[in-house]
């Protein structure tokens, strides 16, 4: 199947009701539509397009003593609604210089097809001398009727379809970065951190790279470093510990609840007590090391406690702090995941002395390449996080108050990302629908444990996962959805405890029991703000089938 | 002709009618004349070029 940008002689078929070409002209759009595909047109061909369809009409009822004014009039009331579910391919620069070619307009539309990949696009036309000069970007009503195949399978994350959405915003902010010039902290990034810092409810936000760079900021900033542990949860992608070893510092994983998938605080408090004690019977701690420069688990000082919002849901933030408290530690929440989710009226990202999020493509609120944020409501810290951001800069450019990072967020980053935040409040709710549909559904099928969302919280589901049996019946339920073209992922096979890189940390598979069970048991189904209830019933049948 | 082509035409063939017997504008402005004769003239010749 493929998208259709439409002729200009198509438009005319259709809005002007001519005989017999609006029959296959109207029925190609509607079976492209209605497969799933879009329908395009071009913003080139904006005054031909009217004044077309206006010569259509008034040829076609002139005998009735309409003037070549009421056509015009009617032809542009015709295209507004013809164009309501159409989607709009704006005209590039490139696409202007076309006064050499007899057909500039044919050029155009070839030109534009070009930026689409591997022929995803043609222009549906009836004109034959473009058709015979370009066949492969071109189709005529018939034939595309003849090809017209059936829909395509489900996305996993769908970004086509938001990128639909905002798409004549989207191009607006693009173009004025590039306009601007203002490549690096150009005036988007203080837009964006305010809107960031509202939608969070803290007072500072500080935008970053990416959500590793987030990370290693916060921690930079906390004061971690050679001899200190950082306790985190070990399933989660590495990001969050990487940047533990990346200071110099001990991750020291803390087994999750088998339900929340969230870091455990009542183990937290025993793995504290275990450094604190040097006393690896307490609760299993990084094993005697033999290489590397990171010290032996009976040096290590307590930290900080990094948790992890898993798929979306908060950690148990409360009794993580009287933790914390407790053993005067600072906390820092990563948020990678969660952005858009609640925890006690509190807002994800605002749960810790410093948030971190991500903003890769597939998070719940993504840019169009990395990037991520901190959010912190204390002074102090966002002004170490400001300096840290970029290189540890002090008075001004030349003076290095501390060693940092260069970790900015580019303009152009910031400009994808605040066309998507304004319709990331709708985004969450549609993806909660989402998963209250998924969880209606699966909760009667036998031996699968759908998510778990406690009182007080809400998820931000950056992914909807379930626990099959065991590893036999994951196996058979993914096997399944992959026959019927339906996507599933695991997160994550192999928990961070055991991953080779952590390897000097010398800790045993069953020193995290939960963890270790759960990565044989998980897989996620495809969840985003634009899944339709039929998909849903889809994947939940061949489940419920499996 | 599918039911959803025939919708579509038939909600184009509605609005089109309404337009035009509810039209107000009685002439084109001098910027549309313009387009048009340019617009007719660009079909001519596309039209001589076919012909060719």
């Amino acid at each position: 199947m493929m998208d259709l940008l439409l002729d200009v002689d198509i438009v005319v078929d259709v809005c002007s009701g001519r005989r017999p070409w609006s029959f296959s002209s109207a029925e190609a759009i509607c079976k492209c539509q209605d497969s799933g595909q879009r329908v395009w047109l071009y913003t080139g061909s904006v005054q031909n397009m009217e004044f077309a369809v206006a010569k259509e009409i008034y040829n076609l009822n002139q005998e009735r003593g309409f003037s070549l004014a009421n056509s015009l009039e009617a032809a542009r009331k015709v295209l507004a609604e013809f164009c309501t579910d159409k989607h709009w391919l704006a005209s590039l620069a490139g696409e202007g210089p076309v006064f050499c070619y007899d057909d500039p307009e044919g050029e155009q539309f070839i030109s534009a097809l070009k930026r689409f990949s591997n022929y995803s696009i043609k222009l549906l036309t009836r004109d034959s001398r473009l058709a015979a000069r370009y066949p492969e970007y071109t189709i005529a009503p018939e034939e595309y009727l003849g090809q017209c195949g059936a829909a395509t399978g489900v996305k996993f994350v769908d970004l086509q379809t938001q990128q639909d959405r905002i798409r004549p915003g989207l191009e607006r902010r693009v173009h004025r970065v590039l306009h601007h010039g203002k490549y690096i902290m150009g005036p988007e990034i203080k837009e964006l951190e305010e809107g960031l810092s509202s939608f969070v409810g803290c007072r500072h936000c500080i935008s970053c790279s990416s959500g590793t760079d987030a990370l290693l900021m916060a921690l930079m900033a906390c004061g971690v470093g050679p001899g200190d542990a950082v306790f985190t949860s070990p399933f989660t992608f590495i990001a969050t510990a990487e940047v533990i070893a990346l200071l110099g510092a001990t991750p020291v994983f803390v087994d999750i609840d088998p339900l929340t998938f969230n870091m455990d605080p009542q183990q937290l408090e025993t793995a504290i007590q275990a450094v604190h004690n040097n006393d690896p019977q307490l609760y299993p701690l990084p094993g005697s090391l033999s290489s590397g420069s990171n010290k032996t688990a009976t040096s290590l000082n307590p930290g900080c406690i990094l948790p992890v919002d898993l798929f979306g849901l908060p950690a148990d933030y409360d009794s993580i702090h009287r933790v914390a408290d407790k053993y005067g530690l600072r906390v820092v929440e990563d948020a990678a995941q969660s952005l858009g989710a609640q925890y006690q009226g509190r807002s994800a990202g605002n749960l810790a002395h410093i948030g971190c999020t991500s903003f890769f493509p597939a998070k719940p609120l993504g840019a169009y390449g990395d990037g991520g944020a901190l959010f912190t409501d204390d002074e102090d810290l966002a002004h170490e996080l400001v300096s840290i951001r970029v290189h540890g800069q002090g008075g001004h450019k030349y003076d290095n108050a501390r060693i940092g990072i260069n970790a900015r967020l580019d303009s152009m980053q910031a400009a994808v990302l605040l066309s998507k935040l304004e319709i990331f409040p709708e985004e969450i709710e549609s993806r909660q629908r989402a998963a209250g549909r998924y969880r209606e559904i699966l909760n009667s099928v036998p031996g699968l444990q759908n998510p778990f969302v406690p009182t007080g919280y809400t998820s931000a589901w950056a992914q909807y996962s379930l626990l099959a049996q065991n590893g036999e019946q994951r196996e058979l339920l993914q096997s399944g959805l992959r026959d019927r073209d339906i996507p599933s992922v695991i997160y994550y096979p192999k928990p961070l405890h055991q991953q080779s890189a952590f390897s000097y940390l010398a800790y045993r598979p069953s020193d995290m029991p939960i963890s270790q069970d759960c990565a044989q048991r998980i897989f996620s189904l495809p969840m985003h703000p634009y899944l339709s209830e039929n998909e849903q019933e889809r994947i939940c049948s061949c489940i419920s089938k499996t | 002709m599918s039911e959803m082509a025939s919708r579509l035409l038939q909600s184009l063939q509605q609005v089109r009618e309404r337009a035009l017997q509810e039209s107000g504008k009685s002439e084109l402005t001098a910027k549309e004349r313009d387009r048009m004769e340019a617009f007719e003239l660009q079909k001519e010749l596309q039209k001589d070029q076919g012909n060719q």
